[in-house]
């Protein structure tokens, strides 16, 4: 459903993105990793458009979305939970989740889709009158991705939605976006959790300096030796 | 109390009412735009010259013509921002800054070529002089433009906190980038801001029509006064702006009453001063930053 053909990023003279290629189908989870700075959150920004981009396409359902602004492509499904989570500090939880339902696309299925984030998040629920920006960082990631729910995502991108979180509230997280998957919705991923990530994606990119340096089954990506070797620490 | 020093409060508190309505218009235009809108003051001004026109023209209350001046300063502030300052929001916050001062110059000179630097004033028919209340005498005049800045600020917070456009200005302001992942459109939601955020000015403008001789430099003191006020309130802290209107204006009353005319703005500044010196984010201040 996604598609990127030989996309390249400048920050000025700097090349961030370089010709990189990737696709996400249909109901897959698509993990993206990558060390510190390799150009995870520069490649996902540029599909939501908070970046241009200098060269190269992007097409989602065959559709040219390139040169597409920002809310063309929330409208068009593509919802971001970004880096950071950008969440609303001074409204509360329920404004937030509101927040998410915000396009057009979203706007009918209001009630069902936040009776919906309960469920993955039976906690919101408490939490509904606190301010966002009272929350722990795990509380706050929980809100991010509720809002995004409540936007109707086709593909859902997760820019590292385990930074900063406990092992086991990393694992809640990960809980939640399996159950999001299982109901229809495609995901894209980044990650330097690279462990359990892989554990959770079907297929998998590796990101170095910009370029994609090995892509496939994320299985087969797990045991590879030299991905364990920089990744994993084995 | 004193009678003198409740007078002092309640004139205090009147004119306050007004520079908080226009404060709240500079410290909104703030909250989203993340720049200083310099042509507050000339917009202000803007909007006294259409109460001015319409009223004399038509031979209609201030009142009545404060509607048409209200709805041209939305229609101003919504194109300067659409078609000036969006062109340049990718550029450094200084060059959007620097537009604004060169907008209020524009508005500022064009009311010179119209109107001469000649004062202009404008006497309200069936507006009895001043109402006596024992020791206390307040001008009407004052007292009206207090109602209207509660019926209009109300009407701003059920807008900001009621309406989807409202609630797309709040998240903007809060965390642009947020709001566009969510499908808030920044370009329509910025101007619609800045298009209420000049309403007010506008509105407090046209609402010291009656109370003021006006002329078209008139802006560069409010300008000044609306900064203070939304510096003190925390810039972009809705609340923060319309109590620190009232304060600013309580004490310019007091030290008018009690030190003179020629005190008022000084103490007013100093005051200004020795807050920031003891709390550099404003009474009210909390960091009010878009997050990144
Ligand atoms: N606004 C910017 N201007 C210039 N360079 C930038 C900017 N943002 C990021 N970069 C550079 O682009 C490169 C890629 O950064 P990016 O944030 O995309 O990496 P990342 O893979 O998401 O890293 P992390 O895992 O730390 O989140 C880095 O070298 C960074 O220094
Ligand atoms: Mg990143």
């Amino acid at each position: 459903m996604l598609d990127i053909k030989n996309l390249c990023v400048n920050y000025g003279a700097v090349r961030i993105i370089d010709d990189v290629s990737m696709t996400v189908g249909d109901g897959e989870i698509v993990a993206l990793i990558g060390a510190n700075g390799t150009g995870k959150t520069t490649l996902v920004r540029a599909i939501s458009k908070l970046n241009g981009t200098d060269s190269g396409k992007i097409f989602f359902r065959g559709e040219d979305i390139t040169d597409a602004s920002a809310d063309k492509v929330v409208e068009a499904g593509i919802i971001q939970v970004p880096e950071g989570r950008k969440l609303f500090a001074q409204m509360s939880v329920r404004e937030n989740l509101e927040m998410g339902a915000f396009a057009k696309r979203a706007r009918g299925k209001e009630k069902e889709n936040l009776e919906y984030v309960y469920t993955v998040f039976p906690e919101l629920k408490s939490m509904e009158k606190m301010a966002c920006g009272n929350l722990s960082g795990g509380q706050q990631q929980m809100v991010a991705i509720g809002r995004s729910i409540m936007a109707c995502p086709e593909l859902l991108i997760l820019d590292e939605p385990s930074i900063g979180l406990s092992p086991i509230t990393t694992q809640h997280m990960f809980e939640a976006i399996r159950l999001i998957n299982k109901n229809g919705i495609s995901v894209l991923i980044t990650e330097q959790n690279v462990h359990d990530v892989l554990k959770m994606a079907n297929r998998a990119y590796v990101m170095q300096q910009g370029r994609i340096a090995m892509s496939g089954d994320a299985k087969e990506i797990a045991q590879n030796e030299e991905l364990k070797k920089i990744y994993l620490g084995l | 109390m004193n009678a003198q020093v409740f007078q002092a409060l309640l004139d205090g508190l009147l004119m306050g009412g007004v520079y908080s309505l226009a404060a709240l218009g500079l410290t909104l235009i703030f909250g989203v735009m993340k720049i200083t809108n310099f042509a507050h003051g000339a917009m202000m001004t803007v909007g006294m010259y259409v109460v001015y026109v319409v009223s004399t023209g038509l031979g209609i209350s201030p009142y009545i013509a404060l509607i048409f001046s209200a709805i041209t300063l939305f229609a101003l502030g919504y194109i300067i921002q659409r078609f000036l300052i969006h062109r340049i929001s990718d550029a450094p916050t200084h060059n959007q800054l620097l537009l604004t001062l060169g907008v209020a110059y524009i508005l500022e000179n064009t009311l010179l070529a119209v109107f001469t630097p000649n004062y202009k004033s404008l006497e309200v028919e069936n507006l009895p002089g001043m109402i006596q209340i024992g020791a206390i005498s307040v001008n009407p005049a004052k007292l009206i433009a207090f109602g209207v800045v509660l019926v209009v600020t109300a009407a701003i917070y059920i807008v900001l906190y009621r309406t989807r456009i409202g609630k797309a200005i709040r998240a903007c302001s809060q965390n642009r980038e947020g709001a566009q992942l969510m499908g808030v459109v920044i370009k329509n939601t910025s101007a619609i801001a800045f298009g209420i955020g000049a309403l007010c000015t506008g509105i407090a403008g046209s609402l010291l029509t009656p109370i003021l001789s006006i002329y078209p430099t008139l802006g560069e003191t409010f300008q000044l006064k609306c900064f203070v006020i939304a510096i003190l309130g925390g810039m972009g802290n809705l609340w923060g702006a319309l109590i620190s209107g009232l304060i600013v204006g309580v004490v310019e009353s007091m030290t008018g009453y009690f030190a003179g005319g020629s005190w008022s703005d000084l103490t007013v500044y100093a005051a200004f001063i020795l807050i920031l010196l003891a709390k550099p984010s404003g009474l009210f201040g909390r960091s009010n930053r878009r997050e990144h």
